[in-house]
């Protein structure tokens, strides 16, 4: 796939609304404010199946805001969304409900349910929503958890685990309903490299395993373009490169490789847009008043 | 000035705001009631956190507030010769008052609070956006159990204290300043009308339960996900649940007991 610099560029696989057999997810043109501001300004992706899509970008670009729209915690202003073939904002609650238990999702901070403990909250989906026995809730839970490596410890409450141990958690609970998508939103954000490592690889994994789809929010840039089939670099509220790993390093963009090399300065600025330094420090009417 | 006024539009309308979603929230507690019927278990269990777990506190309190009254009263009535309506007032002042507003001052401040946190808390740490992630409506799997205990839950207590409260005048009225017990005993039993007193009661302590379950857990499911927002969402849960309560309670009587 050949990069991509211009979000008015890209295309979905199918424009057409009624379904999209290649892509599970597809956005289309989508606006949305936030208290007023401008956080997606025309965004448009489109997340193939069975694949592992990386949105990268950096803080505050609406790259969780982009999971919530997908999740319908969201209504956009403008666009159109796809999800599995059901444009989103569309659906009515049930029928959103129904879509959500064919998704999962990994919260950054795990949302994992603080009064359970790990097996109880890995099971909790698969008691609300199925009338499974306990024998076989007890062997899908220690299935999930054999396979984020945490089966030792499913008697801990989520309080006595570590941060990556914590993302496991969630991450095996998200998988418990053998969803046809997971989103994961900075799922190396504050964890040591062992603990990043064993995400990169579980998820990876799991992709491959369970056949799934992937959605990578984050702004780690080294771990993204490890695992990614696909990546797409928001900036502005909208796409300003995508492709595959490759291509996305390779890209000559002045603004993506100020991202990708961690660069303070450049097309994305060192200062908060602010008055001209001089005349604000010397303002004799603020200066007097006190204000700011 | 027009700072003033505009702060103080502003305001009003952040209230009819707040009151709006607070009323849609009711109507969708009411719409998951079938469904948290069906899993009474976890009503059960709401009902053990804020009510028994309520019972120590409305039980201390109310043996003092019936020893209070019938030290009030006897030093009242001894003077017109009166003391043997000792049992009569204690026992009026609970069932129609006391009983109720206390009971429900108490569980605000107790259940009511512990509710707004920990449904603020839930949503401050992601649990609850979670759950909808999970396909799992917070509304009634959260919420539901908890304002339906406390519905269920305050006109028990408020029975518990009335009653708590008579034995508390009964010690001290009777053990104490030497009132006759069957003197006591039987002018209650001649003054207080089941349907106008202890009915009427009960019904206020309904209506004070499903105030205060409602603001706790609207406050809890709307504060602002933070820990300034939480504790803010806790304070005005209990200043809000006991102007109601003191509220409802004028207009209540003043229908009731004409």
């Amino acid at each position: 796939m050949a990069i991509q610099e211009d979000s008015t560029a890209i295309e979905p696989k199918s424009s057409n609304l009624s379904s999209d057999t290649e892509n599970i997810v597809v956005l289309t043109d989508i606006h949305l404010k936030r208290g007023g501001k401008p956080v997606l300004n025309g965004l448009s992706m489109a997340v193939p199946r069975n694949s592992v899509t990386a949105v990268i970008g950096p803080s505050g670009v609406g790259k969780t805001t982009l999971l919530e729209l997908i999740g319908g915690r969201l209504t956009a202003d403008k666009g159109y969304l796809l999800v599995d073939g059901l444009s989103v904002p569309d659906l009515g609650r049930r029928e959103l409900f129904t879509l959500r238990k064919k998704l999962g999702m990994l919260f950054q901070s795990g949302a994992l349910l603080k009064d359970l403990d790990v097996y109880e909250n890995i099971a909790f989906p698969l008691r609300e929503h199925t009338g499974l026995p306990e024998a076989v809730i007890r062997q899908l839970v220690l299935l999930k958890l054999e396979l984020v490596g945490l089966r030792g410890a499913r008697r801990l409450k989520p309080a006595e685990l570590s941060g990556g141990m914590t993302r496991r958690v969630a991450l095996a609970r998200a998988i418990v309903m053998d969803p046809v998508m997971v989103m994961y939103d900075e799922p190396f954000t504050g964890l040591d490299p062992i603990s990043k490592a064993i995400i990169v690889k579980l998820i990876r994994q799991l992709n491959n395993i369970l056949g799934m789809t992937s959605i990578v929010v984050t702004h780690d840039v080294h771990e993204a373009m490890q695992i990614a089939d696909h990546v797409y670099m928001l900036a502005q509220g909208k796409v300003i490169a995508s492709g595959t790993p490759v291509e996305i390093q390779s890209s000559a963009q002045d603004d993506v490789q100020q991202f990708l090399q961690g660069q303070p300065d450049g097309p994305v600025p060192f200062h908060y847009p602010a008055d001209e330094y001089y005349s604000d420090l010397f303002d004799r009417t603020s200066s007097q008043s006190g204000k700011l | 000035m027009i700072n003033a006024v505009r702060r103080i539009g502003s305001v009003s309308l952040s209230c009819f705001a707040a009151s709006g979603r607070a009323c849609l929230l009711f109507i969708q507690l009411l719409f998951s009631l079938p469904a948290a019927i069906r899993r009474y278990e976890l009503l059960l269990e709401q009902i053990y956190r804020v009510g028994v777990l309520t019972l120590p506190i409305i039980i201390v309190a109310a043996l003092f507030v019936g020893m209070v009254l019938a030290l009030q009263g006897y030093n009242t009535l001894v003077d017109f010769g009166a003391e043997s309506s000792l049992g009569l007032l204690v026992a009026l002042s609970l069932t129609r008052e006391l009983g109720p507003v206390l009971a429900g001052l108490l569980f605000a401040g107790r259940a009511g609070a512990a509710l707004t946190a920990e449904i603020g808390l839930m949503k401050a740490t992601e649990q609850l956006a979670g759950m909808e992630m999970m396909a799992v409506d917070p509304v009634w799997r959260v919420l539901m159990p908890r304002f339906l205990a406390g519905v269920l839950s305050v006109p028990l207590l408020a029975l518990m204290f009335t009653a708590v409260g008579i034995f508390g005048g009964y010690i001290l009225g009777v053990d104490v300043l030497g009132v006759d017990q069957g003197v006591f005993w039987s002018a209650m039993q001649q003054g207080v009308d089941f349907r106008q007193d202890v009915m009427n009661g009960l019904l206020k302590s309904l209506v004070f339960g499903v105030l205060i379950s409602l603001i706790a857990v609207f406050m809890g499911y709307d504060a602002s996900p933070t820990p300034a927002g939480v504790g803010t969402a806790t304070t005005l849960t209990v200043v809000l649940s006991s102007l109601a309560v003191l509220a409802m309670d004028f207009s209540l009587t003043s229908m009731m007991f004409e």
